[in-house]
Parts: C-alpha cells; sequence; structure tokens
C-alpha cells in the first residue's frame, strides 16, 4: 500500500516538474515613449494612488491604526510627516524619491527594515511607478 | 547490559533449538538505530532528518511568526510585534510507512499550498556502522493569492513578449537532502543541501536558489533544548539581501508533543520564500517572535494475523 502510494507521489511530482516548470522573469514595466509636445501624465493621488493603499495596505493600516492609509487620512499622515519608526526621516518628502520613507519601502530598497506590503502580496510594476510619479511630481494632493 | 543479556538469551535459544542459526546472525548483524536525534519534523524553520516516526501515525503543526521587533520605542507599542501582521501555517502529515511521510500545508503569506514528501535514507547507528543519518525532502508549492493586474506596458525580461500571469507562476519547488548526526544525549548537529525553484521571478532575481542550513539541537534538561539555525544563501540570493537567515529557540519536547519559542530573522516559512527573501536586519537589531506546535498522533501497529 504504502509503496503504491509513494510510487503514485513520485511519480506525481516528477509530471508536475515536467508540466509545471518555467523559467520565466518579470514583470518588466516598459512605458510608451512620450511624445515631448504632450503634457506629463499626471499621477493622481486620490484616484490612482489611494486606491493602491486600500488594496495592498489598508489591511493592516486601517482608521485609527498608527499609520493610517485610508481614504480620508493617508494624505495627512504620509506627505512631510515624520516616520515613527524611522525619525527623523519623513514617510513622503514631496519631489524627492530618496528621502521618501515610502518610496523605499514600496520598492524594495531594504533601508528601512521590512518592505512593503511583507504578506506576501506585492505592488505590480504599474503601482510602484504610479507611485514613483506621484512623488516626483510633488505628491500633491490632486 | 541489556543487550549483553538478549545475547546470551539468544545463544541459549541456539543451542536448544537447532536451525535457528540463521535467525541468530540476523539477530546479531541487525545494528541499533540512533533515535530522536531532533524532536519532530523541522529544527525551527530547516527541515530535520526525522519523519513521522510510525506508519499510519499523523503529525499536525501550527508555525507562526509575529510583526518585526524594531529597536525603538514602537517595539513597545506594538507589543514587541505581536500587534503587527503575522505569518501562520498549518500542516498535517501522514506515515505511509516507518520511514516516510507526506505532508500537506497551508501558510497565510502568498495564501500558499504545499505538498511534501519525505524519506528516510540511511540511518545512524549506534555501533556507528553508519555514523549519520541521511533524509531526503520534496515539497511543491501553489501560490493561490490573485495575481496583481498587468497593464499593456508590462512584459517578460525579454522586454517584447507581452506578460501574462499563468498558472504556472505559482509553483515553486523545494528539494533537499538532509545529514545529521547525534553526537550524543545533549547534541545533535545537522546539514542540508537545498535547491529551491521558482518558476517565476522579479526582475534580476534567480529562478534556482542554492541554500546550505546548518543548525543544531543541545539539550538542556530532560525535556528542555536550545537549537538554533542559520542558513548561508550560496546561490540565487535576493538581489536586495545581505543577511542569512537566522533562528534560536528554545523547545519543550515530550513524546508526540513539541512547543517552541523562537527568535527569528524572518516572517517566512516555507523554504520557497524564506531562503528568497530579504532577512530582517538583524544585524541593526530587528528581530520577530514566533512558535512552533507540533502534535505526532501515533496508531498502534496492526497486529498480525
Amino acid at each position: 500500500m504504502d509503496r503504491r502510494i509513494a510510487t503514485s507521489f513520485i511519480v506525481g511530482s516528477m509530471l508536475a516538474l515536467l508540466v509545471g516548470c518555467a523559467k520565466d522573469e518579470g514583470p518588466l514595466y516598459i512605458p510608451k515613449p512620450v511624445d515631448p509636445s504632450e503634457p506629463i501624465d499626471t499621477a493622481y493621488f486620490n484616484t490612482e494612488v489611494v486606491p493602491i493603499f486600500i488594496q495592498h495596505c489598508w489591511n493592516c493600516h486601517p482608521d485609527m491604526a498608527a499609520l493610517d492609509l485610508g481614504e480620508t487620512e493617508a494624505y495627512a499622515n504620509l506627505v512631510n510627516v515624520t516616520s515613527s519608526n524611522h525619525a527623523p526621516a519623513i514617510r513622503v518628502v514631496p519631489g524627492d524619491l530618496d528621502a521618501s520613507v515610502l518610496w523605499h519601502k514600496v520598492s524594495g530598497s531594504d533601508t528601512y527594515g521590512l518592505n512593503m506590503p511583507p504578506n506576501g502580496t506585492f505592488l505590480s510594476a504599474q503601482e510602484v511607478q504610479t507611485i514613483h510619479d506621484w512623488i516626483e511630481q510633488g505628491a500633491l494632493n490632486n | 547490559m541489556n543487550r549483553y543479556l538478549r545475547n546470551c538469551r539468544v545463544l541459549l535459544v541456539a543451542l536448544l533449538i537447532p536451525g535457528t542459526n540463521e535467525l541468530i546472525a540476523q539477530e546479531q548483524v541487525e545494528p541499533e538505530l540512533v533515535t530522536n536525534t531532533f524532536s519532530w519534523s523541522q529544527v525551527i524553520n530547516a527541515q530535520t532528518v526525522e519523519v513521522v516516526p510510525r506508519k499510519r501515525s499523523f503529525g499536525f503543526m501550527i508555525q507562526h511568526r509575529f510583526g518585526a521587533i524594531t529597536p525603538d520605542k514602537q517595539s513597545y507599542k506594538q507589543f514587541l510585534g505581536l500587534d503587527l501582521p503575522a505569518n501562520i501555517r498549518f500542516g498535517f502529515q501522514y506515515a505511509v510507512s516507518d520511514r516516510m511521510h507526506f505532508e500537506i500545508g497551508r501558510s497565510k503569506n502568498g495564501k500558499m499550498i504545499d505538498l511534501a514528501a519525505k524519506a528516510r535514507i540511511l540511518r545512524q547507528t549506534v555501533d556507528n556502522t553508519m555514523p549519520v543519518s541521511i533524509t531526503g525532502f520534496f515539497d511543491a508549492g501553489v501560490m493561490s493569492d490573485d495575481f496583481p493586474t498587468v497593464g499593456a506596458d508590462n512584459y517578460f525580461a525579454d522586454g517584447t513578449t507581452p506578460f501574462v500571469y499563468v498558472f504556472k507562476h505559482r509553483m515553486s519547488y523545494n528539494t533537499q537532502v538532509i545529514v545529521a548526526r547525534r553526537f550524543n544525549d545533549v547534541i545533535s548537529l545537522q546539514a542540508a543541501g537545498v535547491a529551491v525553484y521558482r518558476n517565476l521571478v522579479p526582475l534580476g532575481a534567480s529562478n534556482l536558489t542554492i541554500a546550505i542550513p546548518i543548525s543544531g539541537r543541545i539539550k538542556v534538561t530532560t525535556k528542555g533544548s536550545i537549537l538554533f539555525e542559520y542558513t548561508p544563501i550560496v546561490e540565487g540570493r535576493s538581489p536586495n539581501s545581505q543577511l542569512n537567515p537566522a533562528s534560536i529557540a528554545y523547545e519543550l519536547a515530550t513524546l508526540g508533543h513539541v512547543f517552541q519559542i523562537i527568535v527569528g530573522t524572518s516572517a517566512e516559512i516555507m523554504e520557497q520564500r524564506l531562503y528568497t527573501s530579504s532577512a530582517l536586519p538583524y544585524d541593526k537589531g530587528h528581530v520577530l517572535l514566533g512558535f512552533n506546535i507540533a502534535r505526532t498522533l501515533l496508531v498502534k501497529p496492526k497486529k498480525p494475523r
């Protein structure tokens, strides 16, 4: 009995390896070339950045949490606010990615400890790019 | 002394009953095996050489890792990381023979379901004719979490093939050969070769990761032990990671029941994620707490008819 189970598991595993093996890397985000005559694609906080927080962050950063990333409080809690865990670093410095703790957390730089989100989900390259553009364009409450 | 008495008894039987010489030869050459190199199937995160020890028996485990403890006052506010998001895995094992078990588990991070098989290949003997125990382990994991949405501007690493997620991208594999030796009643040491393969990796990462977990147990009381493990990543390290995962734990073990309190450096539990992600910057004082609970339900062997 055990030999039959063991054999079927080993055969199943080998099949899974053969059928289920891939060697892929990505996704690589290549934005479409921008026509210099066209205005810059503005990143909007309320309609583009906040939905990212709601989808990926709000579960652990809800209303009343130490860092509330809900719709109403996210901006006030992020921009020009000193990080409670990494003071004196600032959570979001408008126009300065390198000085923004949020950017290091979502871009996986390891500069400020655990990268975000930490629970196995991850931001797509496009979502990371949106946060990148928003900070770089001055972190407006638009 | 017991061994001496047993040998005398066998000799006496041999003298009285003719034709038992063959049996005696078998009895005499059958070496006594070293048991309980470790208390259960994992040291802390690393697999041990142990399997669920008896055919048709069950094992059940809960592995829990809390959030990070940082060297500042926030850690007290967050109750040493207990208020922060945690990772947890439930595992269920079934022994199909005295030397092999299968396992199914589910962990929170990545909503990962894993199927594993573990088999003893060689066992250490008391007389040292076999100085070490060797065990093989294979695990296949399926990430069941939703894939993030990807737009039309996303490509595979070649930069030309449009990126789409397929089922294969959920799969990752982990194969190990584990070698351990119980030196005496106090010290057991172990090393393993671990090959982790992930079908899909982020840009710049390697599909294949090779790690060599080195771990051990020092028994300090009859039931209590100090455990440690340190895992050099020799190939395919995460591009952001400079530190190797490490953990220490205190273990309380009775027959069939194990409880461990852990100080670790990663919230990840499965090797496919543990050895491919960044460890906490423990050189700057960041660690986390966790615990493992394991229960083995031994089933009586069937009586021969």
